[in-house]
Parts: C-alpha cells; sequence; structure tokens
C-alpha cells in the first residue's frame, strides 16, 4: 500500500511536468500550473523556529525591513534579519563606504543604526508586523554591551531570535576580536547565553580566520542554537589616480557573488565537522544570486539561506529562488526541501 | 520596480569618443516623478535570465513563468554588479503610459550595455527613488541652474516643470558646463546651431527650451564651444549684471567642485540654493546605508549622516559641508 502510494507521488509529477510545459506556452501563470501536482514542502525547521520557506535577508542588507516595502513583499520571506543593533546609536563611518569590485561590493557601513532605545520604541513594532519570524542582530564593544543589549531584546516577544554579530570587519571595536578567538568567542557566547532566556541564540561567524570550524566549535559550546555564516571577507581597493585607499578605515567587507564559494566551503566543513553532530542548523550566507547558489549552500549543509547584496541589484531574488527551488525539487522527485539539507556527495578523493 | 520597455535609445551627437546619450521607456502603467528624483537600472548582462528562461510576468512580479530551468550556473554572473542610477529628465503624467526620458552617458560596462539596447527590449528599473527634490521657494521669480555633464537631466526636466507648470516664473538661465564640446549632454541642434526653429523634431526633453523665457549658454573648458572656462563663471557674470536681484533661486547639479562653486557664489549673493548629491549607491531606498553624507543638523553634533538615495539626493547647499577632501 504504501510502496503503490510512493510510486503515485514519482509519477504525478512527470505528467505534470509536460503538462506545465505546454501550458506555460500558452502563457497561463505558472501559479495555476503547481496547483495540479502535489505542493512541494518548502519549509524548513530551524531550531525550533518553524519557517514556511529557507529563504531570509541577509543582516545590514533590508534595514528595518521598513525600507523594502514599497517594493518587494517581505512577508514571502522565511524570515527577516534586522540590521545590526548597538546599545547607543552609531553614526556609521565616514563616506565613501561603497565600492563595487568585480563580482563583488566592498561595504564600510560602520553598523550604523539608531541604538538599541529606538529600535524597540519605533522600528521593531513596524518589523514586528511582517508576520514572519524576526531575528535581530546584535553588535557592541564589551561583552557587558553585548549582554544588556540581548537581555532587553530577549524580553521582546515579536522576536524569534537574536543573532550575535562576532564578525564585522568594518568597526574598532565591533565584536571581531570576540570573532576570531575561540576562546573570547566562546566566553561572549556563554556569558549573553545567561541572559537569552527565551529566543534562540544564533551567532554569526567570520572567514576572515585560519580555520572556521574552531570558532565554530566555541560558539557551539558556548550555547549557540544556531549558526550563521559567513560575514563578509576583509578586503581593500585604492584609487591608482591619489594612490589611496577608498574606504576611509582602508579595509572593508567583500560581499557578492565573488565570495559565494568561500560560504559553501565553509558551510561544507562547519555542517560536517562541528553543526550535524551537534544537531546545531546552519544559516547560510555569501554571495547568493540565483537558485542554484542557494541550493549549493543547502546540499552544503545550511538549514536555511540569507540573501544579501542580491538584494540591492534585484529585490525580487527571494521569489525567484524559491521558485526556481521548487522546480528543483520537482525535476529530481524530492517532496521536501528540507530533504537536501547537507546531502551534497563526498567529493572523489575522500 | 518594473519592467520598462525601450521606445527611444540614441546617441545625441553622432562623433565623439564618449557619447552622450538618450532613451526614452515606458513601464506600462502611470507614475509621478519629479525633478531630481531617479530610477535605478538594473544592467547586468541579460544572459543570465535569458538561459535560465524566467520570464516575468509584465509588472507582476508575484507570477512567474518557468521553462527549462538549468542547473549549470556557470553562465551566471552579473557584470556590473549594482543597478546604476539615472536621474530622470523628463516624465510628464500624460494619463495613461507615461514615458520616461533620461540622459546618459557611457562610463563603462553598464552604460555600454544601455546603449547597445535596442528599441522594443526591456529592462528592470527601480523607481522613482529619491525622497526630496527641487522645488521653487516662494516668492522667487527667477531661476538659476548650473549643470556639469550628466547632471544636466534632472536640470532640464526642472526647467520644463517651472516653465509650464509654475505659475510667476519669469526667467529660467540654465548654464550648462562640459570639458569638450562633443561632451555636451545636449542635442546637436543646441549646440551647433544656435537658434532652434523646428522645435517638434527635437526630443521632447529638449523642446522647451526655445521659450522665451528660457536662456541657454554654454561653458567648455577648452572653448570649443561657448564660454571658455566654467559654468560658474557664466553664474558669475549673470549675477553681476544682475545685481542684487532677489527673486533668484539656484539650482545645481553637477561634480563635486563646481556644486562647491556654486554654493559659495550664491553664499556671496545671500541667494537660495538647491543642490542635488551623488554617492555610490548599494540599495537606493535607505536600507543600506552607504550612501551617507554629512549634513549640518540641530543636535547636539551640529551634523549628522544623511541617506543621498532617502533624504535627498536634494539638498539645501547651506546644509552640506562643502569642504571635503
Amino acid at each position: 500500500m504504501s510502496s503503490q502510494k510512493v510510486k503515485k507521488n514519482v509519477t504525478e509529477p512527470v505528467i505534470a511536468r509536460s503538462a506545465a510545459t505546454k501550458q506555460s506556452r500558452s502563457s497561463v501563470p505558472y501559479i495555476k500550473v503547481s496547483s495540479i501536482i502535489p505542493n512541494i514542502d518548502l519549509s524548513v525547521n530551524l531550531a525550533g523556529i518553524k519557517m514556511k520557506n529557507p529563504i531570509l535577508t541577509a543582516s545590514g542588507i533590508c534595514g528595518y525591513g521598513l525600507e523594502y516595502l514599497p517594493y518587494v513583499d517581505l512577508t514571502k520571506l522565511g524570515a527577516f534579519t534586522t540590521k545590526s543593533i548597538t546599545l547607543e546609536p552609531r553614526d556609521g563611518n565616514p563616506p565613501p563606504r561603497l565600492v563595487e569590485t568585480r563580482a563583488g561590493l566592498l561595504n564600510s557601513i560602520g553598523l550604523a543604526n539608531v541604538g538599541l532605545e529606538k529600535f524597540i520604541k519605533e522600528k521593531l513594532p513596524q518589523t514586528a508586523r511582517l508576520k514572519i519570524p524576526i531575528f535581530v542582530n546584535v553588535a557592541g564593544k564589551t561583552i557587558e554591551e553585548y549582554k544588556a543589549v540581548a537581555e532587553q531584546l530577549d524580553a521582546q516577544p515579536s522576536i524569534a531570535a537574536l543573532e550575535l554579530n562576532i564578525s564585522c570587519p568594518n568597526v574598532a571595536c565591533g565584536g571581531l576580536e570576540f570573532g576570531v578567538e575561540p576562546k573570547q568567542a566562546e566566553k561572549l557566547v556563554s556569558e549573553v547565553r545567561k541572559v537569552v532566556k527565551k529566543h534562540k541564540l544564533i551567532v554569526k561567524l567570520t572567514p576572515n580566520v585560519t580555520d572556521i570550524t574552531e570558532l565554530a566549535r566555541a560558539a557551539v559550546a558556548g550555547g549557540a542554537d544556531i549558526l550563521s555564516l559567513i560575514n563578509t571577507l576583509r578586503g581593500m581597493a585604492i584609487d591608482v589616480e591619489t594612490r589611496r585607499p577608498i574606504l576611509p578605515r582602508g579595509v572593508g567587507g567583500l560581499s557578492g557573488p565573488a565570495i559565494k564559494p568561500v560560504a559553501v566551503y565553509c558551510v561544507w566543513r562547519v555542517y560536517n565537522e562541528v553543526a550535524k553532530a551537534n544537531g546545531i542548523p546552519i544559516i547560510g550566507i555569501g554571495g547568493i544570486q540565483f537558485w542554484p547558489d542557494a541550493l549549493e549552500l543547502i546540499l552544503a549543509g545550511a538549514t536555511a539561506i540569507a540573501l544579501g547584496t542580491v538584494m540591492y541589484v534585484n529585490p525580487n531574488a527571494p521569489v525567484e529562488i524559491l521558485a526556481g527551488l521548487e522546480d528543483y525539487c520537482r525535476r529530481h522527485k524530492v517532496n521536501r526541501l528540507a530533504d537536501l539539507i547537507g546531502m551534497a556527495e563526498s567529493p572523489r578523493a575522500v | 520596480m518594473f519592467r520598462a520597455t525601450i521606445v527611444e535609445n540614441f546617441p545625441l551627437r553622432r562623433h565623439g569618443l564618449q557619447g552622450n546619450y538618450l532613451i526614452q521607456v515606458q513601464i506600462g502603467q502611470d507614475v509621478i516623478c519629479r525633478p531630481g528624483q531617479f530610477f535605478k537600472f538594473d544592467l547586468t548582462e541579460q544572459l543570465d535570465k535569458e538561459k535560465l528562461k524566467i520570464v516575468e510576468a509584465k509588472n507582476d512580479h508575484s507570477v512567474l513563468q518557468i521553462k527549462n530551468l538549468s542547473s549549470s550556473n556557470d553562465f551566471m554572473t552579473r557584470q556590473p554588479l549594482l543597478a546604476r542610477p539615472y536621474s530622470v529628465g523628463l516624465c510628464e503624467n500624460t494619463g495613461k503610459q507615461t514615458p520616461i526620458t533620461f540622459l546618459y552617458k557611457i562610463l563603462g560596462p553598464g552604460s555600454k550595455r544601455l546603449s547597445d539596447l535596442n528599441v522594443g527590449q526591456t529592462l528592470t528599473i527601480l523607481g522613482p527613488l529619491g525622497g526630496n527634490s527641487f522645488y521653487l521657494p516662494k516668492k522667487k521669480k527667477c531661476a538659476l541652474m548650473v549643470a556639469g555633464g550628466v547632471g544636466l537631466p534632472p536640470l532640464l526636466f526642472l526647467s520644463r516643470q517651472l516653465l509650464l507648470l509654475s505659475e510667476g516664473i519669469s526667467s529660467v538661465h540654465l548654464f550648462v558646463g562640459a570639458n569638450t564640446s562633443d561632451k555636451l549632454p545636449l542635442h546637436a541642434d543646441f549646440a551647433i546651431g544656435k537658434n532652434i526653429k523646428n522645435v517638434k523634431g527635437l526630443p521632447a526633453i529638449f523642446q522647451h527650451l526655445a521659450d522665451p523665457r528660457m536662456t541657454i549658454q554654454i561653458s567648455t573648458d577648452d572653448g570649443s564651444e561657448g564660454h571658455r572656462g566654467l559654468a560658474t563663471e557664466l553664474l558669475e557674470q549673470y549675477l553681476k549684471k544682475n545685481d542684487g536681484e532677489q527673486e533668484s533661486v539656484i539650482y545645481t547639479c553637477g561634480p563635486w567642485r563646481m556644486m562647491a562653486r556654486t554654493a559659495a557664489i550664491a553664499g556671496e549673493h545671500h541667494l537660495p540654493c538647491q543642490v542635488s548629491l551623488e554617492e555610490m549607491m548599494g540599495c537606493g531606498i535607505g536600507a543600506c546605508q552607504g550612501c551617507a553624507t554629512k549634513i549640518k543638523s540641530g543636535n547636539a553634533k551640529g551634523w549628522e549622516y544623511k541617506l543621498v538615495c532617502r533624504d535627498g539626493p536634494v539638498f539645501d547647499a547651506n546644509d552640506v559641508y562643502w569642504d571635503k577632501e
């Protein structure tokens, strides 16, 4: 009986696919076609946080969510991550803050944000209206500052998780000193963990280290529920006419398609060496432009994936990527997208 | 976000190495733009989307048609990565399909690709963006505009709106500067023959330049056209001749130094001055904080970072810190 059922599920999409091709030729909207086919389950469970699909925005990309509302329906996302919040408001770095590079973007924003108080009072109530899980990114100069921000945010019921930014390359004290030293990282995470009682705790890792798995282990030992990786890679651009670095601090964070292979590798290693054994889900971030990029990260071990720079180019990317993932599942006869997490084959030489 | 269809796309002058182009697009619905506002053009190679065969239903991004999705992603690149902002040169509400006109100059791979697009082809544009636009202050009757290179389009748009829509505007004086004659983003007829008789033959963006209340003066660095020198010198000459005229307002858009000089001249003559600033932009809608610029403020520090895309691009010249670098 059950085998018959499985068989039916397998054959049905094939028939429906040919139907889909015919119908799309006569320009019938795709969505109508999908109703013929058994729905692909795109939902994922991120350490207990139920997301209707695996796509979220990376921190710092969509501000507090309000800015993008006139242009994109953010409610279609699986979750939303805010910009980094610090205890006090921050102006950010002097301009220029952005440099476009080949297949990438160097930024030096410097954690410009409205500060914790204004965020809770003015921004969060509006962000919460998205009615999707809200992740709030937290940054600080000291363990005390991280704790103070985390404690107050833990009391906000509209938040689903806090993401500890221990990997910002763009401020002198932006947490990166915690992010490159495993002992420091473990100490920070365990201290913050003490005050984060209600919400899930995400720790965002930097690729600017010798071995990212050491930091991942430290974060898990400190009590992280979820790992997100990678933050931007440190980079620099020099104006050859003036011979001066373009960004005010010289260094900037590189994002965009250029860093995707780094992200895939980091996720793959952290998943296989740390996360899988500890049952810790990963949010994969780094250079996703199209659905195959997203899928690569999922196959490498990411439960959810966050979009960054691509949102600047194509605010419609989440919808396009979801459509691509759904189509892939249909072609490969996968009923649940979550079944693909970490399903990358072993490299041939292993 | 709109899927825009190209109605016109041609070089303003056929000869010249770095050509200035005019592009007119239609977005299939009505849109209201103010002078100073801009659109972001996605100038990525179409290759990716065409190979992916993602066909977007017109103006409804929630509905997608997908055919033959390929899983090979080696062909998928975005070059250039970011969308390019272009100021609106003309956008008049006609009721149904508002055509929007832009002027642009080939400066890199993005604008090169834009110039290669043919009439009938489509591209994705986002806008109108920009929270603050040019406006006519009360009791001002004479508009003085200083434009540098591709800073011209928003001022063309503004001058047209002032002449056609603002009651009580008595004159508009436009001072346009460029390195050389062939880099002027003006229609060839305007730059070469000074007296335009057949206005109807011109693109709409230039037609109002023949209005009797309108004057244009051109300056080039090498003297190949008009005044040899800077556009700001033309402004100074004008203000010397019309000293004490307090009904004027100054608008400027162009290179930083030109705008800084214009702001200083406005200050000397106690005239209000509005400037349209430019900074490298990421999102264009106020989320990424990339295009911050230092603006005077009433807070304790006396200044704050404002975003060119959301809080500008137009600012009061008095509020800008001109002494950068």
